[in-house]
């Protein structure tokens, strides 16, 4: 069955429509990896003479054993926040005569197939054959190198049950990685170091061959766990009526002036909170408006004269009022993908539906811009830049971003987790930026070079207020484009079921 | 065959299907009747074990859904596309239904030429995913699978929508005849009164999650109380 399963997924991925965007995101997630697996493979390699330079050779082990509990329960973060829990499309296989235990077996064991599970094999082998064989002798070496795999295992097993506790009990999202930093927080202080209770366990893997029983005992255990959790909610998903919150309901009416795209507006900003990822995207940009406390306070350091500081604060003006549209408006229509033909079908819903996803990005931006104000505090000049930055996003920047995005948009599915999700990511989000940042300091570093920055903010305000003029013509460039393509956008839409 | 017992589905609060008591003996048509919203997907989705029940249980051959598995292998059922894989093709798909039900290529083609006639040409041998066909050959390919492995109970939601009305005719003599020879249970839900007065000699009427009639007759006083409510 495992086989048939196996075959079933590999063909539903490769068959998938979405397999171009999926290559394309996968490369994106491929880079991050290669990235991580040189520093893996970089730390793997000089950890034992790391260890002898720091502590001495002849402690490095007993060092080396104290901290491990410290490096599991980075393990136990790392995996708390980005290890997804295994699915698998149930309905497709629950009618037929196969057991659901044959299911769960092959859906507990598919997810360790991920590049978590190598982290410890790869970190500790040369470690374990250049310090400890040497030393401990081979046997001890193995004995070493499979506990802290298995650990790392059974750490897998474990955080699927505790995000499996999480979904009905909330406040463990909170609390699980509060009391895990916290035991990282005693041990900085010297009050409470955990590691020098567990080291005699990471010691007893070099003589005896109880820890490796042990840990292999816990570890079935929460497989076996596991298996039953997911064994009872083998069921399809049965959350239709339950608790409807609508967080949107006090928004009525607040763009009712603009007629057929303030409508549009309110239905995206409804859109917005009615969606896990399009939530997500909104929360982050509001997180961004802290930016500035990192910077501005001390900002005479950052930068050696006036000029790198104005160039500096502008980007910070900028970044700060289009925080909102330069993430989500990056997947401008792919927000849509779901119900794109319900746009198409109105008339002059192609235009309008830019027109709503405009007046909302500048809406946003504009709250952003006022909330961002009080930075005045750090400096006059501070709210003078943000104004700049603010002009420029409503002028020119918002068009930039929403005329690029229109390149080649891809479906995607709004309720999935924005962790580690490249759905919709497509070429054109990985230019964006650079138009986006390009045009206003080719405006403005030339004229504060030459002249000074004062003439680069006047002409730069300048050149936004006259593009605000023109916003209807600049919006139509848009508008004409999706219209263009709007053919090969439904079809590539509408082709996911 | 299938009896329920005290059944109920609650969200929340809303107690969407009640069912105190419902015996389908083996052998019956069983048609199933109701306005959008009745229940009747969710009835058999129950009968299924693809959603928990509230309260109370279902047994099949007196097996409780919920705690046995080996009921699934006597029992066929289609209720929508997302029960097939509809990345494969129709060949790839029964193909791996018989590697599942454990039958030969022979117990296949014997089968699906049993249902050519419904096919109508345009399932076997023809290099398109499930999901690029249209809503009515995935319909012909879902029912087809469903009678795969000669199961005892067949359950079809809705079999009749989407199907063109030869094809509707051609389901009905497939129906009929498994009834005759193999006297297969079937449970089958549908908004066209006048299929399943013609197939089926029972017919429970659902409102808001509730048996309010179990007509037990002949077609044409089943045809009768059927209008009668249905044009209220």
């Amino acid at each position: 069955m495992f086989r048939v399963f196996t075959q079933m997924a590999i063909l539903k991925a490769w068959r998938s429509i979405s397999l171009g965007r999926n290559i394309i995101s996968g490369l994106a997630a491929l880079g991050f990896l290669l990235f991580i697996t040189i520093y893996v493979l970089l730390i793997a390699v000089f950890l034992s003479p790391i260890l002898d330079r720091a502590v001495g050779p002849e402690n490095a082990i007993p060092f080396l054993n104290t901290m491990l509990v410290f490096v599991f329960m980075f393990e136990i973060l790392y995996r708390f926040f980005l290890q997804k829990r295994p699915t698998f499309d149930l309905v497709s296989w629950l009618h037929l005569p196969i057991n659901k235990k044959t299911i769960i077996h092959y859906l507990l064991n598919k997810s360790l197939l991920s590049p978590f599970t190598l982290v410890f094999p790869v970190l500790f082998t040369p470690l374990s054959f250049n310090k400890i064989a040497p030393e401990y002798g081979i046997a001890a070496a193995f004995s070493f190198l499979f506990t802290l795999f298995l650990i790392s295992i059974t750490l897998h097993w474990f955080i699927l049950w505790v995000r499996h506790i999480s979904l009905r009990k909330n406040w463990l999202n909170i609390l699980f990685p509060v009391v895990v930093l916290a035991f990282f927080a005693l041990a900085y202080f010297n009050i409470f170091i955990l590691g020098e209770y567990t080291r005699p366990f990471f010691d007893a893997t070099l003589t005896s061959v109880w820890p490796l029983l042990g840990t292999l005992i816990t570890g079935s255990f929460f497989y076996f766990l596991n298996l039953r959790n997911y064994s009872q909610n083998a069921y399809l998903s049965d959350e239709k009526a339950s608790g409807f919150i609508d967080l949107s309901s006090g928004f009525t009416g607040l763009f009712s002036r603009f007629g057929l795209a303030g409508e549009l507006a309110e239905t995206e900003l409804r859109l917005i909170l009615r969606h896990k990822k399009s939530r997500s995207y909104f929360i982050i940009s509001i997180v961004t408006l802290l930016y500035g406390l990192f910077f501005y306070p001390r900002l005479d350091s950052f930068a050696q004269s006036w000029q790198d500081i104005y160039a500096f604060m502008l980007f910070l003006g900028i970044f700060i009022s289009g925080a909102f549209f330069i993430q989500y408006g990056q997947l401008l229509i792919s927000w849509n993908s779901a119900n794109f033909d319900f746009y198409l079908n109105r008339h002059g819903g192609i235009k309008a539906i830019l027109r709503g996803k405009w007046l909302l990005f500048v809406a946003i931006s504009a709250l952003f811009y006022l909330v961002s104000l009080p930075y005045a505090y750090y400096g006059l000049e501070i709210a003078a830049l943000h104004t700049v930055g603010f002009l420029y996003n409503v002028g020119i920047g918002i068009h930039a971003i929403m005329f690029i995005a229109l390149w080649e948009p891809k479906p995607m599915d709004i309720n999935k987790s924005v962790f580690f999700n490249y759905e919709g990511v497509g070429v054109a989000q990985f230019l964006i930026m650079i138009p986006y940042l390009f045009i206003p300091y080719a405006i403005y570093l030339p004229l504060a070079f030459f002249f000074n920055p004062a003439t680069g903010l006047a002409v730069l305000t300048i050149l936004s207020v006259i593009a605000i003029a023109f916003n209807d013509r600049l919006l139509e460039l848009s508008a004409r484009r999706l219209h263009r393509n709007r053919y090969r956008v439904a079809a590539s839409f509408r082709s996911e079921i | 065959m299938i009896s329920i017992n005290n059944l109920e589905k609650k969200y929340g609060s809303d107690t969407v299907l009640s069912v105190p008591e419902l015996d389908i003996p083996k052998g019956q048509c069983f048609g199933l009747v109701g306005n959008n919203g009745a229940g009747k997907t969710t009835l058999f989705r129950l009968i299924l074990d693809l959603i928990p029940a509230s309260e109370g249980k279902v047994e099949i051959a007196e097996m409780n859904v919920a705690e046995h598995e080996s009921w699934k292998k006597i029992v066929g059922s289609y209720l929508d596309e997302h029960m097939l894989l509809t990345f494969l093709t129709p060949d790839e798909y029964f193909n791996t239904l018989v590697k599942i039900y454990g039958l030969s290529d022979e117990d296949l083609s014997k089968h699906l030429d049993k249902y050519e006639f419904l096919f109508n040409g345009e399932i076997r041998g023809i290099k398109k995913y499930i999901r690029d066909l249209s809503k009515g050959n995935i319909k012909k390919v879902g029912i087809a699978a469903a009678f795969l492995g000669n199961p005892q109970v067949v359950i079809l939601d809705e079999p009749f929508e989407n199907l063109d009305p030869t094809s509707q005719n051609r389901l009905k003599t497939i129906i009929m005849n498994e009834l005759k020879d193999n006297s297969t249970t079937f449970l089958i839900s549908s908004h066209d009164l006048a299929h399943v007065t013609d197939i089926c000699d029972r017919i429970v009427l659902l409102e808001r999650g509730m048996v309010i009639n179990d007509l037990k007759a002949s077609s044409e006083e089943m045809s009768q109380a059927l209008s009668d409510y249905f044009n209220r």
